[in-house]
């Protein structure tokens, strides 16, 4: 229980801001959490050995450079970590809104978008939408 | 003991197959891959996320996150027709939150009637066309609790 002494209703709606917003930003990294924690754990699908392709509109490329193998997802689970670069980028951001405060956790990278909701040809790996799912229930 | 879990993939897919407002749309397309050959407008169904109840009684009750997407035609694609580009897809989704949200509770979904789906809501609907294709595609996110006997 959380227990909020004032002396005015105006300080009253102060320290009701802070809780909510102190409220709303728990949830908001518990959900960048369980984000992170789905993109680390991902993979168990196919292996890509050295130098492995990609697929983009049904063409096959080759990744110069590539010195790792890597193992992607499997079709509808959470996607598998290669660079990291999804998983740095997966953050949160408090803001006040004309509707009042609002949270966002996400991702600004391209890829974030392709592992989310798939295209035609990949499957969706989503790892955002179960993170704010399992923040719900 | 060994639990085993019924697939509600398959569920919801023999029930998305039987809706006759859709059937009116999409025919029978509802796949869990999109076929190379495929024709437009069609969905595709995934599983998101949600799992097995915990403390439950004897039969299984699931809270399954499911996206169901609506796929038309690519503007410029070769099957492309004033009828199964963005205006169709944009119907395909109406009617498809529309399907669920009249979902009566305890509709038995499956073909052997084991599947009851206790509450069924629309989450969210995404406008996301295809990065590769360009093929319009609307994302519907649907949260269902279900019951297996």
């Amino acid at each position: 229980m959380t227990t909020i002494e004032v002396d005015s209703t105006q300080e009253l709606d102060i320290k009701l801001h802070d809780q909510i917003r102190s409220i709303l930003e728990q949830k908001a990294i518990e959900v960048e959490s369980t984000a992170k924690r789905l993109v680390a754990s991902g993979g168990g699908g196919k292996t890509y050995l050295k130098g492995f392709v990609y697929r983009k509109g049904g063409k096959v490329y080759a990744v110069p450079g590539r010195t790792t193998a890597h193992t992607a997802g499997i079709a509808g689970g959470p996607p598998s970590s290669d660079t990291g670069r999804l998983l740095g980028s997966i953050s949160h951001s408090i803001s006040e809104g004309p509707d009042g405060l609002v949270a966002r956790v996400g991702s600004n990278v391209p890829q974030a978008l392709y592992t989310e909701l798939g295209t035609k040809l990949a499957p969706a790996h989503p790892w955002l939408r179960p993170a704010l799912f399992a923040a719900t229930r | 003991m060994t639990v085993i879990v019924p697939d509600f993939m398959s569920d919801a897919r023999f029930w998305l197959r039987r809706q006759s407002d859709l059937v009116a749309l999409r025919g029978a397309r509802v796949f869990f891959r999109i076929p190379p050959d495929a024709i437009f407008p069609l969905q595709r169904i995934y599983r998101t996320g949600g799992g097995m109840q915990q403390g439950g009684g004897g039969a299984p009750v699931q809270d399954i996150l499911l996206s169901i997407e609506c796929w038309g035609a690519a503007p410029d694609s070769p099957g492309a027709t004033s009828s199964n580009g963005y205006d169709a897809v944009r119907s395909l989704v109406a009617a498809t939150e529309s399907a669920i949200w009249q979902l009566p509770s305890k509709t038995q979904i499956n073909p052997t009637g084991q599947t009851l789906v206790v509450d069924a809501a629309v989450t969210n609907s995404i406008d996301s066309p295809d990065p590769d294709s360009g093929s319009p595609r609307y994302v519907v996110d649907s949260q269902w609790t279900v019951i297996h006997i």
